[in-house]
């Protein structure tokens, strides 16, 4: 984040960060069949993933045919065709059952100012901020467009999201959210790393932004 | 699935810092028809660390600059269920019917033991490069990050590399510079402790990629409070004093100025 900020020309401070690792246990194994709902991710997957080398593609692929292959994308590099389905599986928890939001509390109980989300970390901060209202919410390549809510009680949502972000459909949101404002950039988003985002000049003024107190009017 | 045969094919895994010629060796490596090394995989820099999810990756301990100052950065042991794995997602992108497999990524220089335990047929490059290239190419991704920090950062890394070293059946270093200088004898040299005949495209070879950096290093205002690390510096065969930035001493250690001539690290 400070490279971000170093990036963006802003004054660079150490953040007092409480940091929540969501993806700190161990992949849960596949079980069971893929839904509708995983079958249009997967679709959806496919249209959006960008390729170095393309593959021809001869006649229509089956659901597992594509897993495989998007596990050579540039988003999705190196994740195991099983891993994809337990990343469904994982989607569908934080999408629809809110998965990760306790914890995001748990670390907000000491106060914060801005709560921060990347991937599906950015659901479950969403998913905090509207049990426990934040100053600010910066969600970072979230998939949030595949399930809009009413959003959450803050002064500021800004959402950053990249052109080739796969997990997010390569949408923003606020054309299902409203009051968010989408901060679009390129950095060559992976879904097992951050750093691309946070460390982008675009994410740097976001947060620089978002971190600044009020302004208080003249007068 | 196909997988690694344990007795059968030979593991090489290239290790350094950021910017230290990681890339180019692997790369030049790959060109020799006995050795399979990763391509067109999608990641970036086709490195195994994002080619498997068994491990953490160099980003979830701080990216380039930062990654060794954390703790689980350095691994030392493999778990025959965790060694399993990596084989099973790295034979994914390797060709099997070759004799040497190859992997390349920065964090291998910090977990070289963990993989030696995980694949016992292998063997282990570590490529140096001077610390002040080093540090300034890596700032243009950190630029949060002092010069002294990446320069702290790059002897840390070095000495947790050489300390583990030790354990190590097979390791060779190769210098960044001696490559850049006289590519066909060090890739010589390092077709000898692969075990394979030299059949090398050593034609994409860039020699005055350092000169730029210390220039700039030269020219800069910062670094003159760095008299304290030459000693440490010095230890893995480098000097910051000799890259002729004003103001910094050379006060011994395994500095060899005759080496260092040869290589193009000081002036004859």
């Amino acid at each position: 984040m400070m490279d971000g900020l170093a990036l963006a020309g802003r004054p660079i401070v150490e953040p007092d960060v409480s940091f929540v690792n969501l993806d700190d246990g161990d992949v849960e194994p596949w079980r069971g069949e893929l839904t509708a709902w995983d079958l249009t991710v997967i679709s959806g997957w496919w249209q959006t993933a960008r390729f170095d080398v393309p593959e021809p593609v001869r006649g229509p692929l089956s659901p597992e045919e594509i897993l495989e292959r998007l596990g050579r994308s540039r988003y999705f590099a190196g994740i195991p065709a099983d891993e994809l389905k337990s990343t469904l599986a994982a989607m569908r928890a934080f999408l629809f059952e809110r998965r990760g939001a306790d914890r995001v509390l748990e670390a907000m109980e000491e106060g914060a100012d801005v709560v921060i989300g990347h991937a599906l970390g950015a659901v479950a901060a969403f998913n905090a901020v509207c049990r426990a209202p934040a100053d600010a919410l910066v969600t970072v390549g979230s998939p949030l467009a595949l399930n809009p809510q009413v959003g959450p009680v803050v002064r500021r949502w800004c959402n950053v999201v990249d052109v080739h972000d796969t997990l997010a459909f390569n949408e923003g949101l606020v054309s299902s959210y409203g009051l968010v404002s989408d901060t679009w950039l390129d950095c060559d988003p992976r879904l097992r790393a951050p750093r691309p985002y946070l460390a982008s000049p675009e994410f740097g003024r976001v947060l620089a932004d978002v971190s600044a107190p009020a302004v208080a009017p003249l007068g | 699935m196909r997988r690694i045969r344990p007795d059968g094919q030979l593991t090489v895994f290239i290790g350094g810092l950021h910017r230290s010629g990681t890339t180019l060796l692997a790369s030049l490596l790959g060109t020799h028809p006995e050795i399979s090394a990763f391509e067109n995989t999608g990641a970036p820099m086709d490195e195994g660390e994002h080619l498997q999810t068994v491990c953490p990756t160099d980003e979830h301990h701080g990216g380039p600059g930062r990654f060794a100052f954390t703790e689980e950065a350095h691994m030392t042991e493999a778990s025959p269920e965790v060694a399993e794995r990596l084989a099973a997602q790295w034979s994914r992108y390797w060709d099997l019917s070759l004799p040497v497999l190859l992997e390349k990524s920065p964090p291998n220089m910090l977990r070289f033991r963990f993989l030696q335990q995980a694949f016992p047929h292998s063997k282990f490059i570590l490529i140096t490069r001077h610390p002040v290239p080093v540090s300034l190419s890596t700032r243009k991704w950190t630029p949060a990050l002092s010069v002294r920090r990446l320069v702290e950062h790059w002897i840390h890394a070095h000495d947790l590399a050489m300390a583990d070293s030790a354990f190590l059946d097979a390791f060779m270093t190769v210098r960044y510079e001696q490559l850049m200088k006289r590519p066909s004898e060090t890739l010589a040299e390092i077709s000898d402790f692969i075990g394979l005949a030299p059949s090398f495209d050593a034609s994409s070879v860039d020699d005055a990629a350092n000169d730029r950096y210390f220039e700039q290093w030269r020219s800069s205002p910062e670094g003159h409070d760095l008299h304290d690390l030459e000693d440490a510096v010095n230890g893995h065969g480098y000097s910051l004093a000799e890259t002729g930035f004003r103001g910094v001493t050379r006060r011994g250690g395994p500095w060899d100025r005759r080496s260092a001539q040869d290589a193009g690290l000081a002036p004859a």
